[in-house]
Order: structure tokens, then C-alpha cells, then sequence
């Protein structure tokens, strides 16, 4: 479809929608919806910082250009949608601009997203230096000379979708966002880099690069691990949701590598498992990313507070909420029956198909090896959010403000409950929804190996494990009204009513964890003990954990710093001060330009 | 031969709910009676475990104030999810009939048997207790370690037999040497989910050595007896699984008739226990930070097990 | 012949501009700008009268109305307001700075041949107009005070004026009404900043604002 051709000089506002972008539209609206239902129970409680017109301009800017971008046949059109989204979800994530960080955070945004853009203009320039024509369709790049403008694609949408190394910005600019933004950004936005990187790199052949299937995978595997790991370590609750998005595109990537690897190994099934496997993780990965930051954004709306070494027994208060939330993380952790397991078996399966029809013992036993990694990384997944849900909302309330909070707003529970029965619904209905995928792998070979690659019976499972779980609560009710139950103090071991002090707190439950991975960030306990004869009566004992992301202190931090100084001096040098001297420097341009132009 | 058949199935099923009511509490009772005899002492009576349950049941639940509803509805998602794993899971050598071989995918198994696990974890953060803390701690940090071992160990069998399908691993033959190897890192993986000597020692409650006991350290009555029952189910899968791998090293495993295979998976199921008996007697549990290296061996197994499998198909 | 007056007018807007260069005067330097407008409203007449296009007496009497008459009296009041009457220029010498302008004239009409015009008769003019641009440049850049620099940015727009009447053919002639308009507006901005800077600074001295960067 091509509206106003002239508008855009040769490129034109052309359009196309297929069943790709249908699947990515339809992540837009499944994962917009509840965060806009959200927005104005939660914008209510910002409304003297934050203002709301243009908090509402800029969130339907940013869903209109997330919808331009999916649509968008040409480079050019494309890029108008990309930089739109950019700049809507930067004016978003100022929006609570009073406090520093928020402002911090916004200019690292703003940077990542230019850097980002700068790499994926660079390749479509390249591409179209190469192909002569600037529509998607009409790519098609193979040999020595695709390598380089894909690899610069990829840096492009790395840095967009938040894929290691490029993903400082992320776990900076979301949580700094108000909470139904960061639903939005983490749920949705980082996968429309998801989208491009499908249509140009799997889909279709428009770029035919073999060694991109072994980087996606690597860095898909990488980034998952460094997510993961890092999340344990925070304790802002939106912080370490972010950098769970990190791991789960590195899900996505994960599967997208193996697609690759099937297509340049010839071997069909494992095409459309990898494709099949990325593209359900995004829609589930949407969901249940929203639902998860909209739960923290009306933790945060209750209380005000977003450091969970604060917060406790918000399960008595905030019971949907809740109910929620720990669908959402079960959702998350890959448990059976619900969305996350079935997106991740399918991955497994893609692991497993590569590890019995790979073609050399290196990849045979690379994918075997994978199979372990994705169950280490789901097993620090579910450390993590057993971790965030159990000092959340579990057990004493940790401060005053825990204690005073309520149930939020009714729209507020009303958009994270819907996310929850979706969850619920896509993993017990998977069987259907990969009956949809189907139609999009049918690009890639015949859509009938992959309806037939699912053999588990989820379904059943839900059902077994329901009418089950159901039974026994029936008999325990039944055994009840011989014998109720009491309600008394918490024994632990005889100690008794020892108030919220004692609990575990979620550095604590971190910690064999983090020690293990201690090299990895240079984990490091600081414990001091004062008081007179502090051996045997201390007065005050701290301890303090510090970690360092080498990433961020050994390769961005000096890059910056020297870029920096290197603009010092010469800017400076440049920059004297004097009109006049601006002014010869104008009259020298238009000396040049009329001697070029002339001779 | 459809009589044949029908006949078949019933004695399979009648077998099967056997193995479900009387194995896991019998497992426990052999267990407990070996460990008593290599401490030169007397021990509870074989079928202690029963009379245990039976006392759960008849007692009073107290429940903490601070709990809410993941407290109360832990024990049922957890019995649930063992009961389920119990039936589907080939632990004894009975298999299901072929149409099930599906359901029996380990991928899914074991991922069930961690949504039990999950909802353990969350259960003991509920009453805000420090040791509900501290056991769940721990237990996170093992299950991170053993999961992965299990998972590759699986995929180095599952490789040989071309299906993710429990099933179908076991009724192809497998290579002695994948079998032995994944065997010996599946024993000493489940000797770590089950919170069993040398990781955990599951009698005491003192804290140096609580994982699995702190996580259920409010649990009383009705929900105690619930989760007893689950981890004695949890018990007989992990060590099941053990020993079917491990039988399958021997090769005139699968020419065995049904009665005769049966017999000898459960022969081996009361060896394995008897020798993690005599292990609890004579291993002196790890220090905490020893752990992780331990498990570390059981990856190492599972990589060996997979190296062989990659290579070999 | 009408080339000869078209020439001899454009030739005079050029001498004007190169006379404005050595002046220290405000008051002479603004009246050197309306002549030049002056002139180049007469070059607009006579254009009209060759081609019979309405639309060029329409533009002539605009272009009069605003630069030669609206402009500088809106610049002398405001020098009067301000109390300015002198503008030494960075350099103290008004030799050199005549020297200077006539130097780019002369570059100017060297490369009139360089110049693309579509009929022979606006060649010579065309030169002009390319000089008169140097001109304005080299006044804006030679000058202390914020208002001549404005008339020296007016200078600049008179030769780009003229440039594109010698395109006949090519510059239609909204794009001449959009070239006058912009100077308009873009004086009007300068002032308004102008009489602010003042305010501030009780002068409108642009060297001393070096100031300013620290």
C-alpha cells in the first residue's frame, strides 16, 4: 500500500502487512493494552511532578510509531518510525524530570538510541549503495560483501533491543520511566529491533550471512546469563525486572540462532522451531514483562516505594496484586502449564533437533551444552523472582510505609489480572497458537514439521494438575471441619514472634548465589564491627556488598571519558567566544562553496 | 490379541498404583532401617513412615500468622505435581502404554516438578521466618546447580535415543558407557534435590545443616503429612530415574520380560537406597561452600556423558 | 538600450554598498542601504517594463516600501533610542576597509563569466550581485556594533535579491517575495534581540561580549 508517494522523496509511504507484522501488531496491542489501561489509576498518583498531556501525547505517539515501524516496507519510512518511537519514549522517560536520576537516565537513553541509530542508518545506506533501491522486499545481499552492512544492522538493533554487550542503557532508562512506560518499553519496544532483525536476517533471504547464526546465538546466550546474573544483585524491584528483559532477548536471540543454524545446515525442522520458538518468547515475553513492571508500578503507586529491603507482607494488603504478580513470575520461570514453559520447551526441542541432526560433534555437543545453559539460566530466573516475590510481598512488612499500604485502583488490578489470564490461557491454548506461527514458518519450509514437533500434552497437564490440586483441597476441607486449623505465631524452631528484623532480606537470599559468580563482577562483602571490645559486645556491625559491571568500568566508561577529552580539546580551540570570529569562519564557508561551485 | 492386551494394561496399571501407594513410604522405611543398622542401633520399625503419616493426620495444623494463601496451598500444588510425576515418570521400569510416551517428556517433568518446587521456596519466605529464609536461600543455589547436570544427563540419553520422551529413552538401548556416566551424575543431582547426605542432612534441624527441613519448618499436621508424602514421591522418581539409567548399562536390560524387569528396577531402587544409608553413616555432610564444588562434579559427569553422546550419534 | 540602464543601476547599487564599507556613520550607513534598495527597486521597474510582467512593479513597489523606506527607519530609531551614532569597526581605519571593498568588487567581477545566467543581458549583473554578497559578509564581519551588523546582513539579502532577478527564467517569483519576507522577519528578530542586549549590557558593542563564554 503506497500513500503520498512524493512525500519521501523515491522510498514513499509504503506499507505492508503480513503475517510477520500481524504477529508483531498483535504483540502491540496485547501488551499496549493493559499498560494504557494501567496509566491513569498510576499517572493519579505522579500527577504533581509529571505532565499528564504530555505523558498521553507521547504514549500515543509511541504506540502509533511501534505500529509504523512493524508496517513500514521501506528503509526510509522505517527509519521516520524508528526515530519517532526513539524520540516519544525519550520525552517519556523525562517525564518525572524533577529527580536526578530520571534526567541521568533520559540523556543515557537518548545517547544509546542515536548511537544505535547511527549503526542501522549506516547499513541501510549500505544496502541501498548496494541493491540501489531503499524497499525491504526488494533486498536481497549474499556473499563477502553482506557481512559488513549486516553486522552493522545487527549493532544497530542490539543496542535497541538490549542485547549484550549494548545493553547498558536498559536496566538505566526503564526503571526511571513511570511504571505502564516501562511495561510498554520493556514489553513491546525492544521487540520491534526483534521484528527488523527477522524480516531482514531469517525471513525471506534478504541478507545471507552464515557466521550471523553463531553470533546471534552466542550473544543470545551471553546476554541471557549476564541478565539473569545481574538481576539477582539488585534491589530496586524495576531494576532487576529490566535486566530481566536483557535475559529473556537473549532467549529470543537464542532461538533466532538456531533458525539461522537450520537454514545453513539444510535442515528444515529446526528453521522453524528456532523462528517458531523466538517469536512465541516475544509474545510471551510481552505479557508477562508487562504484567510484571505494571505489579511493581502499583507496588511502587501504594507505597512509594521501589527499594524491596522496604517492603514485605504485601500479600494481606495487596492480595491481587499479589495474584498476580507470582502468575506473572511463575510465567517467567518457564513453569508448567503456563506460556513461559511452552515457549522454552520449544526452544529446548530446537536445542535438541540441532544436538541430534547438527553436523559436526562441536555442535552436536555445543547444543547439548545449551540445553544446560538455558536451565541454568531458568533455574537463576527462578532464584531471582522467588527472591523478589518472597521479600515483596511475603512475610512482615520491613517498614512503616509496607505496612500502611492498600490495594490499588481498580484499573490498576484490572490491567496486571488480564496480563495474568492471558499467561494462563497461551499456555494451556499452545497448541493453537503455534497453529498461527505456523502460517509465518510456512515461508520457511512446511509448517506441518512444526505442528507435528509438539508432542507435550500441556493441556492435559493443566487439566490433571488442576482437577488434582483441586481434589486435595477438597479432602483437606472435608478433614477440616473434624480438625480446623489454628492461627498462632510463627515457631521457628521455638525462638518465636521475633518481628521483621530477623527475616531474610534479599541481599541475604542473593548471596551464595552471588558468591559463587563472585569473579564475574568482582563481588566483594565489606563487614565492620564497632563497639568497645567488639569482639565479644559490638555496639553496630554493617555489612556492605559492592559489585562492579566490568562491562560498564573497564570498556564504556573510558571510551567516554576519552571521547570526551578528545571534544575539550578541540571544541574548545573552536569555540573562542568571539562573533566575529564565527563570523569569518561563515564568510570562509560561503567562500568555499561559491569556488566549488563555481569552478 | 486384544484380550492379551487388555490384560496387559490392567496388570500394568494395577502395578503402577502399586508402586504409588506402597513404594515411596516403604523406600523411606528401608532407608531409614539401613542408616539405623549401620549406627548399630535398632531404628524404627520398616513400616514407620505409615504410622507417621497416619499421626499427621490425625494432629491439629497450626499456621503462622504472617502466612497468606501461598503457605496454605504450597502442600497441595506440591503432592499434586509428585503425585503427577510419580504416574507419568518410568521410575520403575513399568511403562506406560506407547500412547503416553508424550507426557512423559523429561523437559516437562522436571519443570513440573519445579513449579513444586517454586511454590517450597515462596512458602517459606511466607511466614517471614529466618530459617524459611535461609532454606530457601540454599535451596535456590542447589537447584541452579543441579539443574543444568540433570538436564544435560537426560540429553546425553535422550541423544541415543533420538526422543526427549522418558519413555523412549528407556526402551532403546543405550551405550553402557553414557549410561554409567550420566547414571553416577544423576545420583549425586538427586542426592541434591532431595537435600540428602552429603548436602544436607535431612534428620537434624540445626541451621549449619537445614535446607530442605528449613523450608517446611512451619509445616504441621495435615500440610506436613502432604509434603511428606511429596518428597517421599520426589525421592522415588530422582533415585528411580538413578537406577533405570544405570541399569541401562547392562545389556540384557531391555530382553527381560515385564515381571523380570520390573524386579530387578526395583532391586535396584532398594540398593541405591540402602547405599545412600550407608553413605548418610559414613559421609560427614559438606561445609556450605563445599557444595557447589560438589555439584560441579555431577556437571562435569553430565558433560562427560554428553561429549560421548555427541560423538557417538 | 535597457541593458546599459540595467547595468549602470546594478553597477551603482555595488558602488554604494563598497561607499557603505568605509563609512563610520550610522546614519550614512543606513542611508547607503536604502539607496541601494533604492536602486534595486528601479532595476525591478525596468524589468517589468522589458518582460510586461505586472507581477515585478508589484515587487518593485514592495521591496521599496519595506527595505528602503520600513527597515531603515525602524534602524534609525532604534540607533537614535539606543544614542549610537558611531561605529568605529575592528579596524580604526577606514582606508583599509574601502580598500577591502573594492578588492571584492573587483573579485566580483571576475567571476561574472563563472556565472550561469540564462540570457546575455543579465551577465554583468549577475557579477554585481555575487560581489554585493561579499560585501555584506565583509561588513557583518568587520563591524563592533550589533546594528551595523544587521545592515551588513541586509547588504547580503540585497545581493541575493539581485542574483535572482538576473534568473529570469529561472526563480519564480514567490521565491523573491519569500527571500524579502524572511529579511524582514529576520530584522525584526535582530532588533527585537538587539534593544534586549542593550538592556543588558548597555551596549551593543559585539567584541566585549567575549566575555560571555567563560
Amino acid at each position: 500500500m503506497s500513500l503520498f508517494p512524493w512525500f519521501l522523496g523515491d522510498a514513499g509511504f509504503t506499507f505492508a502487512v503480513d503475517p510477520l507484522s500481524c504477529w508483531f501488531l498483535a504483540i502491540i496491542g496485547v501488551a499496549g493494552l493493559p499498560a494504557l489501561i494501567f496509566a491513569p489509576g498510576y499517572l493519579q498518583h505522579l500527577r504533581h511532578r509529571v505532565s499528564l498531556s504530555l505523558v498521553w501525547v507521547a504514549l500515543i505517539l509511541l504506540m502509533i510509531s511501534m505500529a509504523g515501524v512493524v508496517m513500514a516496507a521501506n528503509a526510509i519510512l522505517f527509519l521516520v518510525a524508528w526515530e519517532v518511537m526513539a524520540l516519544s519514549s525519550f520525552a517519556l522517560v523525562t517525564a518525572d524530570h524533577e529527580r536526578r536520576d530520571s534526567r541521568r537516565a533520559a540523556i543515557i537513553y537518548l545517547g544509546a538510541t542515536r548511537a544505535g541509530t547511527a549503526f542501522l542508518m549506516i547499513g541501510f545506506l549500505w544496502a541501498h549503495h548496494l541493491t540501489g533501491s531503499w524497499v525491504f522486499s526488494e533486498w536481497g545481499i549474499s556473499g563477502t560483501g553482506a557481512l559488513a552492512p549486516a553486522l552493522l544492522i545487527f549493532a544497530g538493533l542490539a543496542t535497541k533491543a538490549g542485547c549484550w554487550p549494548f545493553h547498558l542503557w536498559l536496566p538505566i532508562a526503564h526503571p526511571a520511566a513511570p511504571a505502564p512506560v516501562s511495561a510498554l518499553m520493556s514489553g513491546v519496544m525492544i521487540k520491534t529491533a526483534i521484528y527488523v532483525m527477522i524480516r531482514l536476517f531469517v525471513l525471506d533471504n534478504h541478507f545471507v550471512v552464515p557466521l550471523l547464526g553463531p553470533i546471534l546465538l552466542v550473544l543470545g546466550a551471553i546476554s541471557a546469563f549476564w541478565g539473569v546474573l545481574f538481576a539477582l544483585l539488585q534491589h530496586d524491584l524495576k531494576r532487576l525486572l529490566a535486566y530481566h528483559s536483557v535475559e529473556n532477548i537473549g532467549i529470543i536471540l537464542m532461538g533466532l540462532g538456531v533458525s539461522l543454524l537450520g537454514r545453513q545446515h539444510h535442515l528444515p525442522l529446526l528453521e522453524q522451531l528456532g523462528l517458531a520458538a523466538a517469536l512465541f518468547h516475544t509474545l510471551n515475553h510481552a505479557i508477562f514483562k508487562s504484567l510484571l513492571f505494571l505489579g511493581a508500578g502499583a507496588v511502587d503507586a501504594c507505597t512509594h516505594l521501589r527499594d524491596i529491603e522496604k517492603l514485605g507482607g504485601l500479600v494481606h494488603r495487596m492480595p491481587w496484586t499479589t495474584g498476580a504478580f507470582v502468575t506473572g513470575s511463575a510465567a517467567i520461570c518457564a513453569l508448567p502449564p503456563l506460556n513461559g514453559f511452552a515457549s522454552e520447551w520449544l526452544l529446548y526441542q530446537g536445542f535438541f533437533k540441532l544436538a541430534m541432526d547438527g553436523p559436526s560433534v562441536g555442535l552436536r555437543f555445543g547444543a547439548l551444552l545449551l540445553m544446560g545453559w538455558l536451565a541454568l539460566i531458568g533455574a537463576l530466573a527462578i532464584a531471582c523472582f522467588v527472591k523478589a516475590v518472597g521479600v515483596v510481598f511475603l512475610g512482615n512488612p520491613r517498614s512503616r510505609r509496607a505496612e500502611r499500604a492498600t490495594e490499588a485502583g481498580r484499573g490498576m488490578v484490572v490491567a496486571q489480572v488480564l496480563p495474568a489470564v492471558m499467561c494462563i490461557a497461551l499456555g494451556v491454548a499452545a497448541p493453537a497458537v503455534l497453529g498461527q506461527l505456523g502460517r509465518i514458518t510456512s515461508r520457511l519450509g512446511d509448517p506441518s514439521l512444526l505442528y507435528h514437533a509438539w508432542t507435550i500434552p500441556l493441556t492435559l497437564i493443566a487439566l490433571l494438575l488442576a482437577c488434582t490440586v483441586g481434589g486435595l483441597a477438597m479432602w483437606v476441607a472435608a478433614l477440616s471441619r473434624s480438625l480446623p486449623a489454628r492461627r498462632f505465631i510463627t515457631w521457628e524452631c521455638g525462638f518465636g514472634d521475633l518481628g521483621p528484623r530477623t527475616q531474610y532480606t534479599a541481599t541475604g537470599f542473593a548471596q551464595p548465589i552471588s558468591r559463587i559468580f563472585g569473579a564475574v563482577y568482582s563481588y566483594t562483602v565489606d563487614i565492620n564491627v564497632k563497639g568497645r571490645n567488639r569482639r565479644y559486645f559490638p555496639d553496630k556491625v554493617t555489612a556492605e556488598t559492592a559489585h562492579e559491571a566490568y562491562l560498564e568500568t573497564k570498556v564504556y566508561t573510558p571510551l567516554l571519558q576519552s571521547i570526551k577529552r578528545m571534544a575539550g580539546i578541540f571544541l574548545m580551540r573552536l569555540q573562542a567566544g568571539s562573533i566575529h570570529q564565527y563570523l569569518i569562519y561563515m564568510a570562509l564557508m560561503l567562500g568555499l562553496l561559491f569556488w566549488v561551485g563555481v569552478s | 490379541m486384544g484380550g492379551g492386551e487388555l490384560m496387559n494394561s490392567l496388570f500394568l496399571s494395577v502395578l503402577h498404583l502399586i508402586n504409588l501407594l506402597l513404594l515411596p513410604l516403604l523406600l523411606m522405611g528401608i532407608i531409614r532401617k539401613a542408616k539405623a543398622v549401620m549406627q548399630n542401633r535398632i531404628g524404627a520399625p520398616l513400616l514407620q513412615p505409615f504410622y507417621d503419616m497416619a499421626k499427621f493426620l490425625h494432629k491439629t495444623e497450626t499456621i503462622s500468622e504472617n502466612a497468606g494463601w501461598i503457605f496454605i496451598w504450597t502442600p497441595r500444588v506440591g503432592l499434586a505435581v509428585a503425585v503427577i510425576a510419580a504416574i507419568l515418570v518410568p521410575w520403575t521400569g513399568v511403562l506406560l502404554p506407547p500412547g503416553w510416551a508424550p507426557a512423559t517428556n523429561f523437559l516437562l517433568m522436571l519443570y513440573l516438578l519445579t513449579l513444586g518446587k517454586f511454590f517450597t521456596m515462596l512458602a517459606a519466605l511466607d511466614t517471614g521466618s529466618a530459617f524459611g529464609g535461609l532454606g530457601a536461600s540454599r535451596e535456590a543455589t542447589i537447584s541452579m546447580l543441579a539443574e543444568p547436570a540433570l538436564i544435560i544427563a537426560l540429553g546425553a540419553l535422550a541423544l541415543g535415543a533420538g526422543s526427549t520422551d522418558l519413555m523412549a529413552i528407556y526402551s532403546s538401548p543405550a551405550s553402557p558407557f553414557i549410561a554409567l556416566l550420566a547414571g553416577a551424575g544423576m545420583v549425586i543431582t538427586a542426592l541434591a534435590e532431595l537435600s540428602r547426605m552429603p548436602v544436607d542432612d535431612p534428620t537434624t534441624h540445626l541451621e549449619l545443616t537445614m535446607v530442605h527441613e528449613a523450608m517446611i519448618l512451619e509445616y504441621s499436621g495435615r500440610s506436613l503429612a502432604m509434603i511428606e508424602y511429596a518428597t517421599a514421591l520426589r525421592t522415588c522418581i530422582f533415585f528411580g530415574l538413578a537406577v533405570q539409567t544405570l541399569l541401562q548399562a547392562w545389556p540384557v536390560f531391555h530382553a527381560l520380560p515385564l515381571l523380570l524387569h520390573y524386579a530387578a528396577s526395583l532391586l535396584g531402587l532398594v540398593v541405591l537406597g540402602i547405599s545412600v544409608a550407608v553413605a548418610e553413616g559414613i559421609l560427614v555432610k559438606l561445609k556450605w561452600r563445599s557444595v557447589p564444588n560438589f555439584l560441579t562434579f555431577a556437571v562435569v559427569l553430565s558433560l562427560l556423558a554428553a561429549v560421548i553422546a555427541a560423538v557417538q550419534s | 538600450m535597457n541593458l546599459s540602464q540595467i547595468d549602470i543601476l546594478a553597477a551603482g547599487v555595488a558602488v554604494l554598498a563598497v561607499w557603505m564599507c568605509g563609512v563610520t556613520c550610522l546614519k550614512m550607513q543606513v542611508w547607503g542601504l536604502s539607496g541601494q534598495t533604492v536602486l534595486l527597486s528601479g532595476i525591478c521597474v525596468l524589468l517589468g517594463r522589458e518582460e510586461a510582467a505586472t507581477g515585478m512593479f508589484i515587487l518593485a513597489l514592495v521591496v521599496f516600501s519595506i527595505k528602503a523606506v520600513g527597515i531603515p527607519v525602524f534602524l534609525s530609531k532604534a540607533a537614535e533610542r539606543m544614542d549610537i551614532t558611531r561605529d568605529r569597526g575592528i579596524y580604526n581605519n577606514s582606508t583599509q576597509a574601502l580598500l577591502m571593498g573594492c578588492g571584492l568588487l573587483i573579485l566580483g567581477y571576475f567571476m561574472t563569466p563563472k556565472v550561469a545566467v540564462p540570457t546575455m543581458m543579465n551577465q554583468g549583473t549577475a557579477g554585481m550581485a555575487l560581489a554585493l554578497i561579499f560585501i555584506g559578509m565583509l561588513l557583518m564581519v568587520t563591524r563592533r556594533l550589533a546594528l551595523s551588523q544587521i545592515v551588513g546582513f541586509l547588504t547580503m539579502e540585497n545581493g541575493i535579491f539581485l542574483y535572482g532577478l538576473t534568473q529570469t527564467s529561472g526563480m519564480p517569483l514567490l521565491m523573491e517575495m519569500g527571500i524579502l519576507f524572511e529579511a524582514l522577519v529576520g530584522v525584526l528578530i535582530a532588533g527585537l534581540v538587539m534593544f534586549r542586549i542593550n538592556r543588558s549590557f548597555e551596549h551593543i558593542d559585539v567584541t566585549d561580549m567575549r566575555g560571555l563564554r567563560h
